[in-house]
């Protein structure tokens, strides 16, 4: 009873800033407030007028779909690697693809600058694509490295000895097993590209912004715009659709399983 | 389960193309980085390729440096602190849960994770502000006249850190709570202890190697955290990642930055040695008073440390 009551207060807790952000939006105010003063949908359509935000909204998502595709492309021969032959290497290998999720945000942030402005950024967005592939890969892969896991080999020892390729194998049993991985693997590697700003900072030019970026910039000089709140909200439902869509084709609690690895 | 293995060629044809793209994506600027860190910088001529420590000895002598770094390491070690005690019980409650309640309480503790840290920021800024909903409560209340700047200080860097992270702390426990075999606890409870007893001498030892990685985990990312500092702390509590910010991008002092780069990885890679030698020398200790009493909550205790 007191456990229920407290994990009542605790998600209060975890969703207020997002409820705030959400209904707040809907202020006739010129300034965010909450509770707010009436209620429109005025700074939504103000929001859908500047430029430079829906540019950077649409930057982010095609950044963040191209970032995912990329790392679980990586990710899946990484995984299919370490699970499927032993090998200390492995464990090297584990390390090197996992490290970019622990490293200090801003640390990657400069490496990338001082490393890609080797080759050149002249305005155009490789760095910030190479980037976030680094930083998802460890998402991606350890979503995948949980559904080879879970896959049972006497299926795919039976396939072989029936006569089909190693290839064939893949494709017709592997695959579909562990597509619910790949697809879990990728929507978490979208929603961590698409809400990452440290990285984003250091290689954004003034062609280049992804949303977070835009959001960051303006709210360090007009912190109470209506307009970024309603942007913000848009983000919100964006990542709430993700992230409802990717719990339903995982079963969560597969996650805490994975504790042996 | 049977062992469907590669072999050695097919698992070196795998491994080879992402290797390469993380060499030349990731290693690669990464050693450059460390390497940037040890050459010369003058404000009129740039970068001079001449390898030495200045760049290091500078922030030692530098006050302000310390300061921020004192900062971040005490802020963080305060977010880790109530980030495992806030999260427990919500561990506890999401093992205990089934069906769509443990998958809505996955989504809302995934929400502020994947959700843009300056849009989550920002919703505090609402909340927390002269006329968020906070001070209106406390002046309708009576117990605040006028309002108060709740914002721009350290307190509200910590809830603003222990609100994105604390998920990290609760998925680390309820991973290890899952894995405790319910036997044990049963075995206890028949043997006549309370539900309490049975937590503090069986749940509660086996759930410490969760504890200990939920607290890894959060401890880094507070550590490196950025924006929630910047935006809900002000100017005048910066946190170590702003100055590497400062230093390469508007001072554009490279070199400079890259050192506090790496000071700020090698502080928290110190810290965390320090906590699991701590851990070890705790393991030691439990196997010593094993082999003298040979109770067996003082064998779970050691079983846990591993």
């Amino acid at each position: 009873m007191i456990l229920r009551a407290y994990v009542l207060l605790f998600v209060i807790f975890l969703i207020s800033p997002i409820l705030a952000i959400s209904i707040g939006s809907l202020t006739e105010t010129s300034f965010v407030v909450f509770p707010p003063q009436g209620i429109s949908l005025k700074w939504y359509f103000a929001a859908l007028e500047q430029r430079a935000l829906l540019q950077s909204l649409a930057f982010s998502l095609v950044l963040g779909a191209i970032s995912a595709t990329a790392a679980t492309v990586l990710a899946l021969p990484l995984g299919l690697a370490i699970v499927r032959f032993s090998s200390r290497i492995n464990n090297a290998v584990y390390l090197l693809a996992m490290t970019p999720a622990m490293l200090p945000a801003v640390f990657l942030g400069l490496a990338f600058l001082i490393g890609y402005s080797w080759v050149g950024f002249g305005g155009s967005s490789w760095p910030l694509i190479a980037a976030h592939v680094v930083m998802t890969v460890p998402f991606a892969l350890s979503l995948i490295l949980v559904g080879l896991r879970s896959v049972d080999g006497s299926l795919e020892l039976a396939a072989r000895s029936l006569g089909a390729s190693q290839f064939r194998t893949f494709v017709l049993i592997t695959l579909p097993l562990i597509l619910w991985s790949l697809a879990a693997g990728w929507g978490f590697a979208f929603l961590i590209s698409f809400g990452a700003l440290e990285v984003s900072l250091f290689l954004s030019t003034s062609t280049t912004v992804t949303l977070p970026v835009q959001i960051y910039t303006t709210l360090d000089w007009s912190p109470l715009d209506p307009t970024l709140t309603a942007i913000s909200s848009g983000v919100v439902i964006i990542t709430l659709a993700v992230l409802v869509i990717t719990a339903r084709t995982v079963q969560m609690d597969r996650f805490l399983k994975r504790g042996r690895s | 389960m049977h062992k469907y293995a590669l072999s050695r060629r097919g698992w070196l044809l795998l491994l080879i193309p992402p290797l390469i793209v993380l060499g030349l994506l990731y290693l690669l600027p990464v050693f450059n980085l460390i390497r940037i860190s040890f050459v010369e910088y003058d404000p009129q001529v740039g970068i001079i390729p001449n390898y030495q420590l200045g760049n290091y000895v500078e922030l030692l002598g530098d006050g302000f440096y310390f300061e921020v770094l004192w900062r971040t390491i005490r802020l963080s070690l305060l977010t880790t602190l109530f980030c495992a005690l806030l999260g427990y019980p919500i561990a506890v409650y999401l093992i205990r849960s089934t069906g769509w309640r443990q998958t809505a309480m996955f989504i809302i503790l995934l929400m502020p994770l994947v959700t843009s840290v300056t849009v989550m920021s920002y919703g505090w800024l609402i909340l927390l502000g002269r006329n968020g909903v906070i001070n209106l409560t406390l002046a309708g209340l009576g117990i605040l006249d006028t309002p108060r700047q709740l914002m721009y200080n350290e307190t509200a860097i910590v809830v603003g850190l222990v609100h994105v992270l604390v998920v990290f702390m609760v998925i680390s426990i309820a991973a290890s709570l899952q894995s405790i075999d319910q036997s044990w606890i049963r075995a206890a409870r028949g043997l006549g202890a309370s539900p309490a007893t049975a937590f503090r001498t069986i749940t509660f030892p086996l759930s410490l190697p969760g504890l200990r990685t939920g607290a890894l985990l959060v401890f880094v990312l507070s550590m490196s955290a950025y924006a929630t500092p910047t935006l809900l702390g002000g100017t005048r509590h910066k946190f170590l990642s702003y100055l590497v910010y400062q230093q390469a991008i508007s001072l554009y002092n490279w070199p400079s930055g890259a050192a506090m780069a790496v000071v700020l990885l090698i502080s928290t890679t110190v810290l965390l040695f320090i906590s699991s030698l701590y851990a070890q020398i705790g393991a030691m200790r439990a196997n010593l008073r094993t082999s003298k009493t040979g109770t067996i909550s003082g064998s779970m205790n050691a079983g846990s440390e591993t």
